[in-house]
């Protein structure tokens, strides 16, 4: 995705400090990522956040390397491949962050969205065992994103197009952060399909109009 | 642990000797370059992995091993314009561990730090980029000798141990919100918040 500057929400500085000393889960991580590569100032702090690692990193030590540990190392390198700089990939028309051509490596339409409704779609990136699931979420323009209440943290990082809620407008790029028990019910921008990166850390209840039919596909679909 | 003494500021030679040494392995596979660098960085990556699992030794030395061939096999993916060497390695250290802790603890999940932190480099079409970021890391460098015993504490157990900010709260026995003020405001110290209020 082009950079871009106008972000206007962003993972806290804490985030991003334990993001740089990699004491976040790598789930979250992801998402982090999603945001950081598009946008110039997380970058930045990123990596002045590193540079505060590295300064403690570099401190002197006491620490003595065990006896043939370079001969190992020089053995090691023999064998290991090196790996040679990719070619830089023309910046195409697509929103999909670099980060997730691995699981998205031709774009969204090529994706196997599993329906939830006429009007949402989501696809599975990945989950651990703790039940941490990262997500896409697609919102048809105009729609009502699933109005749902849930029980952990939950973060949504904007791929394309926008959507509001009681607090906002968030667009592409925009990286945000509901803690539990929050509920709210945002809706989609007119102009375009909303595609929402997002991670949820823990069941979600769906409340409203749709719960009746929603809430056991997607609870079902959390714990399976 | 080791606070606010003799924190050395490379000097531009240093630095400009490594780099020439990463070109080297990359260009020309150069197996004494390398051993320059192994001499130079061996030892504090072992004391990297220590401070996270003090006693894991031969841990340690495997991890070593396993950022040294790093080094040799992405030398050729290192910007010298955009990072100095010290701070690509850190980043390539601090992967390994996160990667070998992460195969241990069967909750977490399956992506790896290959996935999320490459690319992820300040690439701004800036001509005096590198420039700035020495200047930043100078300073950086510099004003971590004027933080607190309990600033530079919890800093250091952020990134050497690597403990999330709540396992540092349980450790030090305080209230995670403590935690994370004292971290902000160390932070902010360093000149490396977003204009954040703290
Ligand atoms: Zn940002």
């Amino acid at each position: 995705m082009n950079q871009n500057n106008s972000c206007q929400y962003h993972p806290d500085t804490l985030t991003i400090n334990a993001f740089a000393a990699g004491t976040i889960d790598t789930a979250e991580g992801l998402c982090i990522a999603s945001h950081v590569q598009q946008c110039a100032e997380c970058k930045h702090q990123l990596n002045q956040l590193e540079t505060v690692g590295e300064s403690f990193f570099m401190q002197p030590s006491q620490v003595l390397i065990a006896k043939g540990a370079k001969e190992g190392a020089l053995k090691a390198i023999r064998q290991a491949k090196q790996v040679k700089p990719a070619p830089r990939t023309p910046t195409t028309s697509s929103s999909v962050p670099k980060v997730l051509y691995k699981w998205i490596p031709n774009g969204y339409d090529e994706l196997d969205w599993q329906t939830i409704t006429r009007e949402i779609s989501t696809f599975d990136l990945t989950k651990n065992k703790k039940g941490t699931k990262v997500s896409l979420l697609k919102v048809k323009a105009g729609a009502h994103m699933p109005h749902h209440r849930h029980s952990g943290k939950e973060i949504t990082v904007i791929l394309q197009g926008s959507f509001s809620d009681e607090d906002g407008i968030y667009s592409e790029g925009d990286y945000l952060v509901r803690e539990t028990h929050e509920n709210h019910s945002p809706i989609a921008s007119k102009d375009k399909d909303c595609i929402c990166l997002t991670l949820l850390d823990g069941p979600i209840e769906l409340t409203g109009f749709f719960s009746k039919l929603l809430n056991p596909i997607l609870r079902l679909k959390h714990s399976a | 642990m080791t606070h606010n003494t003799h924190r050395s500021l490379k000097d531009d030679a240093e630095i400009h000797q490594e780099k020439t040494w990463l070109a080297a392995i990359a260009e020309k596979q150069d197996e004494t370059a390398f051993s320059e660098l192994f001499d130079r960085y061996a030892p504090k990556i072992k004391a990297f992995c220590l401070a996270q699992s003090p006693g894991s030794v031969s841990l340690a030395d495997e991890l070593v091993q396993e950022v040294m061939v790093k080094i040799w096999q992405k030398a050729g993916l290192y910007k010298s314009d955009i990072a100095s060497p010290s701070t690509w390695i850190f980043t390539l250290a601090r992967n390994a561990r996160v990667d070998f802790f992460r195969k241990q603890n069967r909750h977490q999940s399956d992506i790896t730090t290959d996935d999320i932190y490459e690319e992820l480099i300040d690439e701004s079409q800036d001509l005096f980029l590198s420039a700035r970021q020495n200047q930043q890391k100078l300073h950086i460098t510099r004003a971590l000798d004027t933080l607190s015993f309990d600033q530079t504490e919890v800093i250091s157990k952020v990134y050497m141990e690597g403990k999330s900010h709540s396992q540092v709260a349980d450790e030090l026995q305080l209230p995670l919100g403590t935690v994370k003020s004292r971290i902000r405001l160390a932070l902010s110290k360093l000149g490396v918040t977003l204009g954040e209020s703290l």
